[in-house]
């Protein structure tokens, strides 16, 4: 499914191009008058980051470690964009086109998993134990998604928009993404607080986190979805230790909305989750 | 924090086989002895992203064989840094700041360079044409 996903948005990208904008090279500075660049980085972390699904625990300490190699490749417009904040693999990362790149704002197409599916079995092969609250349930898959993202930047801050339609969901799966992030530099730490807002359509928190008649139990009820949100709080810190390593830390307080938190298989309306690690940059 | 030991070896085997004949200060030649020696602790200060002013303490410490008044001065711009009288070597703790690399001349009273180091500025992510954006979790 995935591979189809990339094949239609190749093509999209490959008939775009002949409309896209073309770097206005002039305007920026003469660090970025360049059109290629590439960045390899492995990074390794450890985070308490709880399952949005009941009864799902991190326990071992492979639980709490992650480590990634992420990639991130600029090319006339073409970009990867690794997310190294994060360290749960390449996969995280973006694959997209900038359509129109000005000095202040931007658009972008972008392909990119929003949300982790999940599989029951897998889950409770990992934990080595029945999870009443999910045996049975059919998997659901990742959703992955082709979306536009229009972005503002400002000087020390960056608001963007996302809209995408995730491809489990067939048609009605749409969500939208309001995200604010301001950039404070204190000597030579960068600390980023950010703030989110992301509305998903009934279809799609039906699908993840609703309950279909045969997937009752006395352990489970029927739950049918209706739109949800989610709010989001943010810091994240990165500080350099040597000319290839930097440290980074983070935590992020989720908020969803009764559609989300009234699911039997959900955990609650709060997660908060926190992290560090280091990255190595090639 | 960010010394690099392999640039500071070097830099001390650079002073210690410079010539030993003190020029003008404005002359681009280093003129050092062994004895007289201008070392810069950490000599690199690593910022998170190319062209991004680096932060960082620096200890400048110099000795030299015979008594004097010497001047620690930053070239280019240049600026006075400390002054010394009747000495023969001392140190100052430094407010590094800067996005590129800066170099430290110690001038004697003649306004003779007597030795010379550099901080230099590095970073680890190159300038990207992408501008991020990445939530955490």
């Amino acid at each position: 499914m995935i591979k189809k996903h990339a094949i239609i948005l190749l093509c999209f990208l490959i008939s775009s191009s002949v409309f896209a904008v073309e770097k206005e090279l002039d305007q920026e500075t003469t660090l970025f008058d360049q059109t290629f660049s590439w960045q390899a980085m492995v990074a390794l972390s450890a985070g308490y980051n709880p399952h949005m699904l009941a009864d799902v625990e991190q326990e071992e300490p492979k639980d709490f470690l992650a480590l990634a190699l992420l990639i991130d490749f600029y090319y006339k417009g073409f970009f990867i964009q690794s997310n190294n904040r994060r360290v749960e693999g390449v996969f995280q990362g973006e694959l997209g086109y900038q359509l129109i790149d000005k000095n202040d704002w931007a658009l972008d197409i972008i392909a990119k998993p929003h949300l982790f599916g999940f599989d029951p079995d897998e889950i409770m092969k990992d934990q080595d134990k029945n999870i009443p609250s999910i045996e049975g349930l059919d998997e659901r898959e990742i959703g992955f998604g082709i979306g536009l993202r229009y972005s503002k930047y400002f000087e020390d801050a960056i608001f963007s928009f996302d809209i995408a339609n995730l491809e489990p969901v067939k048609g009605k799966g749409w969500l939208a993404d309001f995200y604010y992030s301001h950039l404070f530099l204190y000597r030579n730490w960068d600390i980023y607080a950010g703030a989110g807002f992301t509305y998903y359509s009934s279809a799609i928190v039906d699908y993840y986190l609703g309950i279909d008649h045969d997937e009752v139990t006395v352990n489970r009820a029927y739950y049918d979805a209706k739109s949800a949100f989610r709010g989001q709080l943010e810091i994240f810190a990165r500080h350099p230790i040597s000319k290839n390593w930097t440290f980074n830390a983070g935590i992020t307080q989720n908020y969803y909305s009764n559609a989300v938190a009234d699911s039997p298989i959900v955990r609650k309306h709060h997660l908060t989750a926190v992290m560090m690690g280091v990255v190595y940059v090639f | 924090m960010f010394f690099k030991l392999s640039k500071g070896f070097a830099l001390l085997a650079g002073l210690t086989l410079s010539g030993v004949m003190p020029h003008s200060a404005n002359s681009a030649e280093l003129i050092s002895m062994a004895d007289q020696q201008l070392i810069a602790q950490p000599a690199l200060c690593v910022a998170l992203h190319q062209g991004r002013k680096c932060f960082t303490k620096v200890t400048l410490t110099w000795h030299v064989q015979t008594l004097g008044n010497f001047c620690l001065y930053q070239k280019n711009p240049r600026r006075k840094v400390k002054c010394w009288q009747q000495s023969k070597g001392n140190s100052t703790l430094l407010e590094f700041e800067s996005s590129e690399k800066l170099t430290f001349q110690l001038i004697n009273q003649q306004n003779n360079l007597v030795a010379e180091t550099a901080i230099d500025v590095s970073w680890v992510h190159k300038a990207t044409p992408r501008k991020r954006r990445w939530r955490l979790f």
